[in-house]
């Protein structure tokens, strides 16, 4: 069954893993597992230009996202356009608000990789939908 | 491609992928929808044959999306630190069952436990789908010695 909208909004600010799935040039769907934040209205991505996921999304922005917890059955899909927020040095702040659900020191673990290409990827869906078994 | 290994034979030996395959973890499956854009959904598999097997129903989305375009890819992660994780690409085929599908028992006890018979005992089946996916390439990730490339 489905969530409802609190349900999902609370899903949505427990530190799961997303798995975005983009198009290659060949047209082919291509994963990756990602951490996120979900604001309300959007998912946002942190990620490096040189990484195919990015690459894929500048050529076609239309990616899909799953947010899922196997031992509940739990999980939240959606499709929608990512756009680039930020770039660089800009885009530190909004890295640093995704990491720090993840780890207890976001700003030692982004300074060990401060020398990416970083980049900042907004998701508003247009289409979502949930399912759960655990009621 | 990016440091994926182009073979159709994923290494069983391997202890990432063969802890990956041996518990409950649930494969994210994405294909290309009949609107063109991605999608992802979780779904239980098992691996037989060097194939990923799915069984789904016959009127499931995913069944005409893949049934038009073949191209796959999955993921499997442990979803807790450290994240051990195997993509597979690859090329679906989808089939027709007479009835429930041979391998599907199997697949509900491995995910539900005790409590797959209940749930197979509820289920009225006619036929179902059976998606493969025929391995293109793969990769492993396990964040210890096999790093995505912003992490090396």
């Amino acid at each position: 069954m489905r969530l409802s909208p609190p349900e999902i909004e609370a899903f949505l600010q427990e530190p799961h893993t997303l798995v975005l799935a983009t198009i290659r040039a060949d047209g082919t769907p291509h994963l990756s597992t990602v951490w996120y934040r979900w604001d309300g209205e959007a998912f946002w991505i942190a990620t490096n230009r040189d990484r195919v996921k990015f690459r894929n999304i500048e050529r076609d922005a239309r990616v899909a996202v799953l947010v899922d917890a196997a031992a509940r059955e739990t999980s939240v899909s959606a499709n929608g356009e990512a756009s680039v927020a930020a770039r660089g040095d800009e885009a530190y702040d909004g890295a640093r608000s995704i990491v720090a659900r993840y780890v207890d020191d976001p700003d030692g673990y982004l300074r060990d990789r401060a020398g990416e290409p970083r980049v900042l990827l907004r998701i508003r869906p247009d289409r979502m939908s949930s399912w759960t078994l655990s009621r | 491609m990016d440091a994926f290994t182009m073979s159709a034979q994923i290494p069983l030996d391997d202890p990432v992928v063969a802890g990956l395959l041996s518990g409950a973890n649930l494969a994210r499956l994405a294909y290309i929808g009949l609107d063109g854009r991605p999608r992802v959904v979780p779904i239980w598999f098992t691996h037989q044959a060097g194939e990923f097997v799915m069984i789904t129903g016959p009127r499931a989305d995913k069944v005409r999306a893949i049934e038009r375009n073949h191209a796959v890819a999955l993921t499997i992660d442990a979803h807790q630190p450290p994240y051990h994780v195997l993509l597979v690409e690859g090329d679906a085929t989808v089939e027709a069952t007479d009835g429930m599908a041979p391998e599907y028992p199997g697949i509900v006890q491995r995910y539900l436990g005790p409590a797959a018979d209940a749930y197979l005992a509820n289920m009225r089946v006619k036929t179902q789908r059976r998606i493969r996916v025929a391995v293109r390439a793969y990769r492993i990730l396990d964040f210890q010695r096999r790093f995505p490339k912003s992490l090396r």
